[in-house]
């Protein structure tokens, strides 16, 4: 497998108002394989969060450098970054980062509106990827009346409608019931072995087993991975 | 694309756009009202000022007596310390097609009195027959009409000045404002705002000279404008008057007229601040609550907008600037609104006139107080991480 991501030394510190610096990640090494399933571990506050947030680029390193499919060699703009975040990666989330006065369909729209897509070409990608997921029927749906489950088919739809190479999911089955989670988890596994590549934080040891690679992360540090045999 | 997100915004939040659309409706026109009445009431003083009126003394005779007046004249040319004396004369215009009251301004200190106009320009001091009509006559004339009319001097006074002319005058411009220097009665506490009066039908002429070259010469005014020598003060000239005439209510020093006036408007000055103040203060305390709150509700949305692909300033932006297209559609509506109410009555305010310094003064006001009423939390907002709307911990 080719190195698809690639962190070297990331180091990410917050100077809040008024406030001691907080040093959440400390020298960060880290490589991603395309098509790699990696699950990173570790406690509140250790920087699991803030190390997919840089690599979602929801935010920016303090220092270090990044590969991500070629060299970056400047701090990217804000356009840039928003950019990537709509071309290159689709995000899962615990409380699924959805509009809940929106419906489904209006969710999953809103990154094909961002890329540019026209109206036509977004309904029918919507209806495949619907069908696929089998969410057709919420499509109209407002998110509001639905169940955990059905919120998390539609935030998994919406993370998937711009064909994205990388997925990141931050826990992913955390507000859900045991069987929900089952089902979202067979979906994650889907998605993977359709070749995406998947970072998912997590605390669960279950969801964690699904990964190829675990990271545990403790005090902005990655302390030690296990590899699938 | 951004901007059809920016449309499609609008078009989900049609309930609030209308809201602050009827909002911004109501703050513009109370505020063209506002600016047009301040407008109003110091235009006499400005006209006053610039023409240098306010160095001047004011005897207004008030008998209809001719002989009378012309002894009165000649008692102030000789009075000590005065240095001129200028009157305007008076009399009718018409031809077949329409007539009206001719104030001729011959002298220099009447000639330069500027009075804000509608159309054209102002006459040349030096030139003849030149009249601005007031705005009313724009729908008979054009400027740079020329009208043949028959004159006659109202008079009385000396039969050789009751015969009719025939004047050829050009139309330089029309009266924004219908109050000119023209037929004032005077009192005790009289002002600017009687020395000006709004008198229908009246023009302003300069230099009338018939077809045939020979000056026209029309009834003299019982107004007495006088400038006193450079080392004598209004006062000083003032006072000498009353003396003679044995009446403060007859003569009134620039000044004097000035300070009246002040005080006469001084309420109604008072309350238009007031007012403004009032529609300021409500206007910026909603415009802030409703940025505030909408920023706050709406901060998850644009999270979600943020996850998907546009920066954070945009996803700001997609939730104030539909205040702008408020602001700017409810502008738009207010000032056609007006422009349809010309010549009706609102609020007691006779004669509503739309003038395009108005219109800009407003929207400069409107656009500060949306501007100080929404960049505050724009700005803090755009400065706060989304990033912190992802984090469990």
């Amino acid at each position: 497998m080719t190195t698809y991501i690639e962190l070297k030394g990331i180091r990410k510190t917050y100077h809040p108002a008024r406030k001691v610096s907080v040093e959440a990640l400390r020298s960060v090494d880290l490589e991603i394989k395309k098509g790699e399933m990696i699950a990173i571990t570790g406690v509140s506050g250790s920087g699991k969060s803030t190390l997919l947030h840089i690599l979602g680029f929801l935010e920016h390193y303090s220092e270090g450098s990044m590969f991500f499919e070629t060299a970056i060699s400047h701090k990217l703009s804000a356009t840039e970054m928003a950019k990537m975040r709509n071309q290159k990666i689709g995000f899962i989330m615990q409380d699924f980062a959805l509009i809940p006065y929106r419906s489904a369909y209006e969710n999953i729209e809103l990154p094909l509106i961002f890329a540019k897509v026209p109206r036509k070409d977004r309904r029918n990608r919507i209806r495949v990827l619907s069908e696929k997921l089998g969410i057709k029927d919420l499509l109209r749906r407002k998110v509001n009346q639905m169940s955990g489950g059905q919120k998390q088919r539609v935030a998994i739809a919406r993370a998937l409608i711009n064909d994205p190479e990388l997925i990141l999911a931050d826990e992913p089955t955390g507000a859900l019931d045991r069987k929900t989670k089952h089902d979202v988890m067979a979906l994650i596994k889907s998605i993977h072995e359709e070749g995406k590549t998947i970072v998912i934080v997590t605390h669960d040891p279950e969801v964690a087993e699904l990964a190829d690679r675990q990271l545990h992360i403790d005090d902005g540090t990655i302390e030690y991975g296990v590899c699938k045999l | 694309m951004f901007d059809s997100f920016v449309l499609r915004n609008i078009r989900r939040d049609w309930l609030s756009t209308i809201i602050l659309t009827l909002f911004s409706f109501v703050i513009c026109t109370t505020a063209y009202q506002f600016i047009r009445g301040v407008d109003r009431i110091t235009y006499l003083s400005r006209v006053f000022f610039e023409s240098g009126l306010n160095e001047k003394v004011f005897y207004i005779y008030q008998e209809d007596d001719v002989p009378g007046l012309m002894s009165e004249l000649a008692v102030v040319q000789n009075l000590e310390g005065v240095k001129d004396v200028e009157q305007y004369r008076i009399g009718s215009l018409s031809s077949d097609k329409v007539s009206c009251t001719a104030v001729i301004y011959d002298t220099p200190s009447l000639k330069s009195i500027r009075y804000d106009l509608a159309k054209g320009s102002q006459p040349n001091p030096s030139g003849t027959n030149e009249i601005l009509l007031p705005i009313e006559y724009d729908l008979i004339f054009d400027v740079g009409d020329e009208i043949t009319m028959s004159f006659s001097n109202f008079d009385l006074v000396f039969d050789n000045l009751t015969e009719v002319r025939t004047v050829q005058i050009r139309v330089a411009g029309f009266l924004k404002d219908p109050n000119v220097l023209a037929f004032p009665t005077s009192y005790a506490k009289f002002s600017l705002g009687h020395l000006f009066t709004a008198t229908p039908n009246t023009g302003i002429l300069y230099n009338l000279v018939d077809i045939d070259g020979n000056k026209a010469i029309g009834e003299l005014s019982s107004t007495l404008v006088i400038t006193p020598e450079d080392n004598y003060s209004q006062n000083e000239i003032n006072d000498a008057l009353v003396d003679i005439v044995r009446s403060k209510s007859y003569v009134h020093s620039g000044e004097a007229l000035v300070e009246r006036y002040w005080v006469e408007n001084d309420k109604v000055l008072f309350d238009i601040f007031a007012d403004a103040l009032a529609v300021t203060f409500l206007s910026l305390s909603v415009l802030l609550a409703g940025t505030y709150l909408s920023l706050i509700s709406r901060r998850k949305e644009m999270s979600v907008w943020y996850l998907s692909g546009i920066p954070w300033k945009n996803c700001v932006q997609a939730v104030v600037f539909p205040k702008f297209f408020a602001l700017l559609f409810g502008f738009s509506c207010a000032m056609i609104w007006l422009y349809r109410q010309i010549g009706t009555e609102i609020n007691y305010m006779i004669d509503v006139s739309f003038r395009w310094s108005y219109v800009l003064i407003t929207f400069g006001f409107v656009a500060a107080v949306f501007l100080v009423g929404v960049l505050p939390f724009y700005v803090s907002s755009i400065r706060k991480s989304p990033v912190e709307l992802f984090r469990k911990d």
